[in-house]
């Protein structure tokens, strides 16, 4: 289980990066952090949505809705050109800290 | 039984509470809630179990909606920016048109609406051209910060009592003593009889030392300022009584009688005294002559009845709020008993235009 400070701060980073390969709505996107992160990200999903509205806002990410396959109105997030920006910079940001803090904790096995 | 689109609706009836949360954030929501109760079902666990273990994972109403109220307050007009705007230029004519259809349609509840805005508005606007009156007092007088009236201030018994009157000698010595002060004069306002062909005329006016016409810029149509109130016979008129009692004839140097018999010379016209100024009077007599009537007996200092005015010469520094002026005046025993024996009295000048607003100045003793 990861800290609630360190979820907060990488909440908007990791739905930039997943929304920067194509456009997906909410419940995938929760899905896609579970599966990816070994379950130990876990977010009050509804959370993700006044997220979703706030990035929205600040012009990272754009919105539209849409019919999906199973025939149900959703909302599909797309990144927009600030969210790229956006996630060039906090990439950048985040391989800093990874790389100091792998510096001197290591060694440390790092999965891939 | 459990009835899985009952309860979602009941769900959802508890979102719709939540002022923060639109229809399209509720939509998500509902969505993702399915969502979930899908998934679980295709594990195996039967819908009602799923619906609690979704509902717990989605997250609770209060919760959602703060968050949601977090990003709104974001804009400043507190709106979504997938939602219109809520005036748009463009439509301007249709907002018109429904103001008036609504107007047309609700006939009660409009009369009250517009009936209490125009009462609200009525209100505001007679406030204001009451305050721009009373704030108006006295300001058309070029030296009108100069100028400054003097008060008698009484403590009696803890009740602070103010009176523009004063002692008849105080004026004169405030000039001589003070070096701040350049000018004084009394006024006393009394009517006179004047004899108009024979018929007796009540008029209202005032005696005023020869400061006051250099004090006070009412306007002359003919004569001097400076040099209408020397001389103990001359009186100053406004231009209605001279119309009055000259019918357009040039009154300067003419003689104008009071039933007593006595004469006045006619030395000045003035503009009839405008309607915001607290001095009310229609001619002006030189103070001297009313000071000869009196009994010889009379005491300068106890003799308290008049207005004082005293205009602030160059040497003043500063143009105070008010300034208490009965510690500059050197105490004689005689002027003792009546500016300071009196309970902790004392003597202060405030600025004429704060005369009004009614400053709780009490114009007797």
């Amino acid at each position: 289980m990861i800290s609630r400070t360190l979820m907060a701060a990488s909440t908007r980073p990791i739905i930039l990066a997943i929304v920067s390969r194509g456009e997906d709505y909410g419940y995938n996107l929760i899905q896609k952090v579970k599966e990816f992160s070994g379950g130990n990200i876990e977010w009050t999903e509804g959370m993700i949505y006044p997220v979703l509205q706030r990035m929205e806002v600040d012009g990272l990410i754009s919105s539209k809705w849409k019919m999906s396959a199973d025939q149900r109105p959703r909302r599909y997030f797309r990144i927009t050109e600030r969210g790229r920006a956006e996630l060039a910079s906090e990439l950048t940001g985040w391989g800093s800290v990874w790389n100091a803090l792998t510096h001197f904790a290591a060694p440390l096995r790092v999965e891939k | 039984m459990f009835d899985l689109e009952k309860s979602i609706r009941a769900w959802k009836r508890n979102l719709h509470r939540q002022e923060t949360l639109e229809d399209g954030m509720i939509a998500d929501l509902e969505n993702h809630l399915r969502d979930i109760i899908e998934a679980l079902k295709n594990e195996g666990i039967p819908k009602e179990e799923a619906f609690h273990k979704a509902v717990e994972r989605v997250g609770g109403a209060e919760s959602l909606a703060s968050e949601c109220g977090k990003v709104r307050e974001y804009r400043l007009d507190r709106r979504s920016p997938w939602r219109p705007a809520r005036f748009m230029p463009a439509l301007l004519g249709n907002y018109l048109k429904l103001a008036l259809r609504k107007i047309r349609r609700q006939k009660g509840y409009s009369f009250i609406n517009i009936a209490g805005l125009a009462a609200g508005m009525a209100c505001a606007i007679l406030i204001f051209l009451w305050v721009d009156d009373e704030l108006g007092f006295d300001r058309f007088h070029s030296k009108a910060d100069k100028i400054y009236r003097v008060v008698t201030e009484q403590r009696n018994a803890g009740a602070f009592d103010q009176y523009a009157v004063t002692p008849r000698a105080l004026g004169r010595t405030l000039k001589e003593e003070v070096p701040e002060i350049a000018r004084a004069s009394r006024f006393l306002s009394q009517p006179i009889l004047f004899n108009d062909n024979g018929l007796a005329v009540s008029e209202y006016g005032a005696y005023v030392d020869a400061d006051f016409l250099r004090m006070f810029s009412f306007p002359f149509l003919s004569g001097d300022p400076d040099s209408a109130l020397n001389d103990p016979l001359s009186v100053v008129l406004t231009e209605s009584l001279a119309r009055k009692y000259f019918r357009g004839e040039s009154p300067i140097g003419r003689t104008l009688k009071s039933m007593g018999g006595a004469g006045f010379r006619v030395t000045g016209v003035i503009r009839d005294v405008p309607p915001q100024s607290h001095l009310r009077f229609d001619f002006l007599l030189p103070f001297r002559r009313y000071e000869a009537r009196l009994p010889q007996n009379i005491q300068q200092w106890g003799d308290t009845s008049y207005f004082t005015y005293v205009e602030l010469g160059d040497r003043a520094a500063s143009r105070p709020r008010s300034r208490r002026v009965s510690g500059l005046i050197k105490p004689t025993p005689q002027r003792r008993s009546t500016v300071s024996s009196r309970s902790s009295g004392s003597i202060s000048i405030r600025p004429t235009n704060s005369t009004f607003p009614d400053t709780g100045i009490s114009p007797r003793s």
